[in-house]
């Protein structure tokens, strides 16, 4: 063992020395049986995204994220709530992914956190850009925070109440899974095998978004060689609407495959 | 017999808290795992999974570097690791310590997940490789990196 093994032995054993307990299986299971707090809210501002070209949708355990890709100087606004128009906002710089996160906070307040990203950047060379906005139930703004890697928000991107909103065509979102030609059921599974698009795809939930039938297929996606140069695994939630045969909203949990198989590729479900 | 989900959990438990301290520190490290084992739950069980330890631990990851973008980097976490060494002298060995330490703490996420498989839990690389979910070549090259940068700080 050299050196610098030999001290990195020590920085990690220095590191593990305060390793708390482990929750207990009972603590993690017991929020497993709590309601959706944001069953509402999610559904009526995934109503209103649906309604838009290019958007994607992720929902979050015990939240909601939205993400979108815009162009400079489009505008955004968002509801929280089904009622509230919380925050718009202008991107100002390069293409950007936008999204949003809307948790539940102590006291009634809405926690909504935002992400921008350069499109043609790697999160490895580019901070995210990301604010909190803690808004009351009644849609009051009561304080914001900005932070780019730790730092403060930098003026460019300092949120501002604004208007309205525009969606990009320009750039291809990711859009799902190829689905199988026979016909599926609930629980049934399917693979597809393209190249950078190797997965396995689940059928898991019929439901209801606003006034929209959906369904939710959980997909995880093996990259290879994208274009970061580095494999990526990714788990991917779809949301098809069966009538329309469009996708309507897509979770994904690395939002960096995201990215890099939105720039890649552009799926059509039956056009 | 296939094992239930608290069996799986408990099996790993003492691993993934270990882990995230490494990434995260000892504060957020317990909201980390409560995040991704309840995550999994809600979609499946974990006896579903092919291999749970290795999905867990990519899970881990992903939880704190998406926790990482959000939050500011925390010298706060990394003061609790300290606090026995703060009441002792800073002799010369304990000064390598911190040094060592701090060098470990402000490594990129997946170097520092890398170099913690390999040289901290000894894993082969290719085990390593899958539990990140990348090719045992980009496992070398983040260690090569580990060792170079660790080399340069602490030189």
């Amino acid at each position: 063992m050299n050196d610098e093994e030999r001290r990195i032995r020590t920085g990690f054993g220095v590191l593990t020395e305060s390793t708390p307990p482990a929750p207990a299986f009972e603590e993690i299971t017991k929020q497993k049986k709590r309601p959706p707090i944001w069953k509402a809210s999610y559904a009526a501002a995934a109503a209103a995204v649906a309604l838009l070209v290019f958007v994607a949708t992720v929902v979050v355990d015990g939240g909601m994220r939205l993400a979108y890709a815009m162009e400079p100087g489009l505008d955004l606004t968002y509801t929280v709530n089904g009622e509230t128009t919380v925050a718009d906002e202008t991107i100002a710089n390069a293409p950007a992914i936008v999204s949003y996160q809307v948790s539940d906070a102590s006291d009634g307040l809405i926690n909504v956190e935002i992400t921008y990203q350069p499109i043609e950047m790697c999160d490895e060379c580019f901070p995210a850009v990301t604010f909190t906005q803690t808004v009351t139930e009644q849609g009051e703004i009561v304080s914001i925070e900005g932070l780019v890697d730790g730092s403060e928000i930098p003026e460019f991107v300092i949120p501002t109440p604004i208007p309205h909103a525009g969606i990009s065509g320009s750039f291809p979102l990711f859009l799902g899974p190829p689905l199988p030609e026979n016909e599926l059921g609930m629980g049934d599974t399917w693979a597809t095998n393209e190249d950078g698009l190797a997965g396995q795809h689940r059928l898991v939930e019929q439901t209801q978004l606003g006034d929209r039938d959906v369904v939710i297929i959980e997909s995880t996606y093996s990259f290879t060689q994208l274009e970061i140069g580095e494999e990526i695994t990714a788990t991917t939630r779809v949301w098809f609407d069966p009538a329309e045969r469009v996708v309507v909203q897509a979770q994904i949990t690395r939002q960096q495959a995201w990215l890099d198989k939105m720039v890649e590729t552009e799926f059509q479900l039956n056009g | 017999m296939r094992s239930s989900d608290r069996e799986i959990y408990e099996k790993h438990a003492a691993d993934l808290i270990r882990y995230a301290t490494v990434l995260v520190g000892p504060d957020q490290a317990p909201d980390i795992v409560s995040t991704v084992v309840l995550r999994v739950l809600k979609r499946r069980s974990l006896g579903d999974l092919d291999d749970p330890k290795a999905y867990l631990f990519r899970a881990v990851m992903n939880e704190c570097r998406s926790w990482g973008r959000r939050r500011k980097t925390s010298r706060i976490a990394l003061g609790r690791f300290f606090e026995r060494e703060a009441s002792e002298p800073l002799d010369s060995t304990v000064a390598d310590r911190v040094s060592a330490a701090e060098a470990v703490w402000r490594l990129p996420p997946r170097h520092k997940s890398a170099a913690y498989l390999v040289y901290w839990l000894d894993l082969p690389i290719s085990e390593a490789a899958q539990i990140l979910g990348v090719s045992t070549g980009t496992v070398k090259r983040y260690v090569h990196e580990v060792r170079e940068r660790i080399r340069e700080e602490l030189s």
